[in-house]
């Protein structure tokens, strides 16, 4: 008698041990590897993510870092204008006399006002910037009125600092005739132009006030 | 696209199915192992039946595990032709059961085979219903398999799997694209019986009929001559069917050659006859190993193809043994299959761990990557504000200069459009500019910065001028007015910013002044400091 009921029981067995290892595999696999699997992904896509935003800041760092060599540049330039730091009067002085001398001002008479600080507000917020002021009166006479002009613009020019003039004046005094030019070209000869000129010596404390000062 | 049949061929050819076929004639069996569509051994059993059964037994005992498909090749087989009514697919069996029931009672072997919907009005499926009549013979057969320990496979009829097996040689033989005769006819000589004859109509089976081999009749004239005036019966039976004579029947004969040289030679009553030698059949049924030693007889051919089929036509076995062998092969193909599909989970695992390491790995190499450039980046940006004084109060210094660079009025371009508006008959006496500076102030923080001298705004510069003209040159009051007039137009064209009024003319003809004549004096005429004009010049420069 053939036992076919021990060999199907079999089978079944069989089959039954087959289903479990399957389940049991892709139970591990489902349960343990893929969701791991999709950790790692995640995290790999946010390290990923991270460089990529570094990158971006340091892109946006370069950029930065040039416009401050830029302006580090201008700051450099006004310095050496004397834009930043003390007016120096006996430098004004020398200057004024040198360029007196240099543009043919017969006459010059000039009187620095003592130093004023101008504090500039920012528009919100309360920091602020001093500025040093020192107004300039000065009156001249020359021979033509192209010498107080070419005087007036190299003073300008000359200064350290930022010059910025507030009054001029020009005014013939007597009219040129052929005997007066005469002596002018000869070294002597009166003025035939005098002016006054009223101008803002200005520059920049280089330490900041105190807020609110 | 390929048809059923051609799948069924290719499955054979993959998986190779292993089986013994035990085919059942009328004068002997044979019993045959097989591997896919090819036969490995076969065995001819022609003793009594006990000494067959015992030798077949002896043969299945070699390979127990191999399932046995029985197929029978018997005389008492009968095919009935009815209609099942339409039910669903889940009742379809137990009305099928039902039918067979009433068809043949009592019957052990029975099975049915749809054919296609019905024609006609009544709705329902055409059924071709068949039955092994039980005989002695038979019940010993049947015995058999609950004798071995090989599993039974299933019980099947050789004219009905053999259909396919006609259309299958007249295809390869003809071609495909030849049009087909709607009538064949196949005739083969088995040693286990005789001359087995299965006509088909339309790819159906028509009839079956066996003519049994005799051994008074030996010569191949005799036998054709047999055959003639069988196969004129079997038109006599078809006429019956529908058989159209004038169409004519194609007729294939597998056996000797002999023999089918002598059919050839007597004239058959069919259309077409076609020969082939059991050796060329099988090369066209896509069979091998179906060759006896003979070379004759035609039963390995059949036994091949019956049993090797995958899907069986029509089988005759109980419903509940198929069902029984269908569940064990069910566990059988599923432990397989799972087996299978456990190798690829294993290998999908596998292959996830290893996608794990790979991406562990870029993970922490793009961790370091991202940690060494944060560090950097935080050294540079600590570097930014290490200078002398912090880049933001550079910026408002260099603002600052900016706004003062801005408001800054070019004298010497004044000068140039003074002197331009000049004629040569004027001279200027004396210029006095005053110019009134703006306040300063710091634009708001942004963020980002903007460059230092963009973010200074201009602001407005608020400048007085007076021009003292000598139009001393003039003698004529009224063209020194004319040229001081000519002169403010000459001075609103060229700085059409600014508010241009006369403050004095050279006469005092102004709607504010006292003009005074006194008797004797020429008005139009003057002298000394009349000579003077005035003009004022206020408002915007920039």
């Amino acid at each position: 008698m053939i036992d076919r009921e021990a060999a199907q029981s079999a089978l079944v067995q069989r089959f039954a041990a087959a289903l479990i290892f399957f389940l049991a595999i892709s139970a591990g696999c489902y349960i343990y590897l893929l969701p791991d699997l999709a950790s790692f992904q995640q995290m790999k896509a946010a390290a990923n993510d991270g460089v990529i935003s570094i990158n971006i800041q340091m892109n946006d760092l370069s950029a930065r870092k040039a416009r401050e060599a830029q302006d580090r540049n201008k700051f450099d330039l006004l310095a050496g204008r004397g834009f930043i730091g003390p007016q120096n009067r006996l430098d004004a002085a020398r200057i004024l006399e040198s360029l007196r001398v240099q543009h043919r001002i017969s006459s010059l008479e000039y009187q620095i006002e003592p130093v004023k600080t101008v504090t500039i507000l920012r528009q919100s917020g309360n920091s602020s910037e001093t500025l040093n002021l020192s107004e300039i009166s000065l009156n001249m006479r020359g021979f033509l009125d192209s010498d107080l002009r070419n005087f007036i613009a190299a003073l300008k020019r000359g200064l350290p600092g930022f010059v910025t003039i507030t009054e001029v004046e020009m005014e013939k005094i007597s009219a040129p005739d052929a005997a007066l030019l005469s002596q002018i070209s000869l070294g002597g000869g009166s003025e035939l132009v005098e002016g006054s000129l009223k101008i803002l010596w200005q520059a920049m404390q280089d330490s900041p006030q105190p807020d609110g000062s | 696209m390929p048809s059923l049949t051609d799948i069924e061929g290719i499955a054979q050819r993959l998986f190779a199915l292993k089986r013994f076929v035990l085919m059942i004639g009328d004068t002997g069996a044979l019993i045959a192992r097989l591997s896919g569509s090819r036969i490995v051994s076969h065995q001819f059993l022609t003793g009594t039946i006990e000494e067959n059964i015992r030798q077949a037994k002896l043969a299945l005992s070699e390979f127990p595990k191999y399932p046995v498909v029985m197929l029978y090749d018997v005389l008492g087989q009968t095919y009935r032709r009815d209609r099942l009514p339409p039910v669903s697919l889940l009742d379809r069996p137990k009305i099928l059961a039902r039918k067979l029931d009433s068809l043949f009672p009592g019957a052990e072997l029975k099975g049915g085979m749809q054919l296609g919907r019905s024609t006609g009005e009544i709705r329902g499926f055409d059924y071709l219903f068949a039955s092994i009549a039980a005989s002695p013979e038979i019940t010993e057969w049947q015995s058999v398999l609950s004798q071995i320990e090989n599993p039974a496979c299933d019980i099947r009829l050789l004219p009905v799997e053999s259909v396919k097996l006609l259309q299958q040689i007249m295809h390869a033989g003809n071609g495909k694209l030849s049009k087909p005769n709607p009538w064949n006819i196949l005739i083969t000589h088995h040693r286990t019986g005789g001359f087995r004859q299965i006509v088909t109509r339309d790819g159906g089976l028509a009839i079956a009929r066996m003519t049994a081999s005799s051994a008074a009749i030996e010569s191949p004239a005799e036998i054709a001559g047999l055959l003639r005036r069988e196969i004129g019966a079997t038109i006599d039976y078809i006429t019956r069917l529908g058989f159209d004579r004038t169409a004519g029947l194609d007729a294939i004969f597998i056996g000797r050659s002999d023999i089918s040289a002598a059919l050839k030679n007597v004239q058959l009553p069919v259309r077409k006859l076609t020969v082939y030698t059991p050796a060329e059949a099988e090369s066209l049924a896509g069979i091998s190993g179906a060759r006896d030693d003979s070379g004759h007889f035609a039963d390995l051919l059949h036994a091949a193809w019956g049993a090797s089929r995958i899907i069986p036509a029509l089988s005759v076995w109980a419903l509940n043994l198929r069902q029984a062998r269908s569940r064990v092969l069910a566990y059988v193909w599923g432990a397989r299959a799972l087996a299978a599909a456990s190798l690829a989970a294993i290998l999908y695992s596998a292959n996830i761990y290893w996608e794990i390491q790979r991406t562990e790995a870029e993970y922490l190499q793009l961790e370091s990557t991202r940690a060494a450039l944060q560090q950097r980046y935080d050294e540079e940006v600590s570097k930014l504000d290490s200078g002398p004084m912090p880049i933001a109060r550079m910026r408002d210094i260099i603002a600052i200069q900016a706004q003062l660079q801005n408001a800054d009025i070019d004298l010497n371009s004044l000068y140039t459009v003074i002197n331009s508006a000049l004629s040569g008959n004027v001279r200027l006496h004396a210029l006095d500019i005053e110019i009134d500076p703006p306040e300063l102030a710091l634009a708001p923080v942004q963020d980002p910065p903007l460059p230092a001298d963009e973010s200074a705004e201009t602001p407005p510069v608020e400048v007085g001028i007076v021009l003292n003209l000598d139009l001393s040159s003039f003698r004529d009051a009224e063209l020194a007015i004319a040229e001081a007039d000519r002169m403010i137009q000459a001075l609103r064209l060229a700085l059409p910013g600014m508010k241009i009024k006369i403050l004095r003319q050279p006469l005092r003809i102004l709607p504010e002044e006292t003009l005074t004549v006194k008797p004797g004096e020429n008005v139009l005429t003057i002298s000394g400091e009349d000579r003077i004009a005035k003009i004022e010049l206020t408002g915007r420069l920039k």
